[in-house]
């Protein structure tokens, strides 16, 4: 299992920016999974992905930054779409993810982790970013010594 | 459900009664590729500490995007933030609630929580939000 490490001489460090599709099937299925109604509603959705669909997309592999795969406990989701639009189906964007900060807090690290959806070819007058992620976790395994 | 516009500041969204199943849980692993057995296997829950497996805060986030949209129609979001303050659990009993926190320039912002049958809520949320541009 991997031990927490992270180098502040990476923070704010991009990620090589990841090209993905937004396809019909992962949204569909996406969708049905986060009905609370337990099936899609009578609001006509279109081509929108659901607000909370960038999740899938995001990263916490970034530079710089190397996560236990168990003992994290997912503290706090920011989603800003500056844009002021979904993901919609059939585009392809782009996902760059970087770490933002860490802090200790007794035996705790908290660490949070930025995500930036960019749409591959902005529309005129749109925001070039989609989506901004900002993802605090809180590792519970004490940091491996260097 | 009425739209938009017509929320002001102070009015309180129908609550929801609900709960989210084991079932609902595994569905989310396989479409958000979150397959952290914290969520799926009881025994590795304990072993952190749990009672057992416990709901991803990402569902319950996903659920109060569509708590919101069903209750006050549609809307452009562009705003949602969420604070997972202790763990949810499958098939026990929830409520989501909301109310309207401010109308400023065009932007509603809504607080929303997820609270179990007793104590404080688990999630809290913020939106804001704006009536559809498109029809």
């Amino acid at each position: 299992m991997p031990e927490f490490r992270w180098d502040p001489a990476r923070v704010g460090e991009r990620s090589a920016p990841a090209s993905v599709r937004v396809t019909a099937g992962a949204v569909q299925a996406f969708r049905q999974a986060v009905s609370g109604h337990g099936e899609v509603g009578p609001v006509n959705h279109g081509d929108d992905a659901p607000p909370t669909f960038p999740i899938c997309f995001q990263r916490l592999d970034v530079p710089g930054l190397e996560l236990p795969l168990e003992g994290l406990i997912h503290t706090d989701q920011q989603l800003l779409y500056p844009a002021g639009r979904m993901l919609r189906v059939g585009e392809v964007v782009q996902v760059v993810g970087w770490l933002e900060s860490v802090r200790q807090r007794g035996p705790l690290s908290i660490v949070v982790v930025m995500n930036q959806i960019q749409a591959a070819s902005a529309a005129s007058g749109e925001a070039a970013v989609l989506v901004e992620s900002r993802t605090t976790v809180m590792v519970t395994a004490r940091e491996a010594s260097a | 459900m009425s739209p938009l516009v017509a929320w002001t500041p102070g009015d309180v969204l129908p609550p929801w009664q609900t709960e989210i199943t084991r079932e609902q849980v595994a569905r989310y692993a396989d479409a958000s590729g979150d397959h952290n057995p914290i969520h799926l296997d009881d025994q590795v829950a304990r072993q952190f500490g749990l009672d057992g497996v416990i709901v991803h805060g990402m569902l319950v986030m996903g659920w109060m995007a569509d708590y919101a949209r069903s209750t006050l129609g549609p809307h452009d979001l562009h705003v949602f933030r969420v604070r997972f303050r202790s763990p949810v659990r499958p098939h026990h009993p929830l409520v989501f609630q909301g109310r309207i926190k401010s109308v400023e320039n065009g932007r509603w912002e809504v607080e929303l929580t997820v609270a179990p049958a007793e104590g404080p809520p688990a999630v809290v949320g913020t939106m804001v939000l704006s009536p559809p541009r498109e029809a």
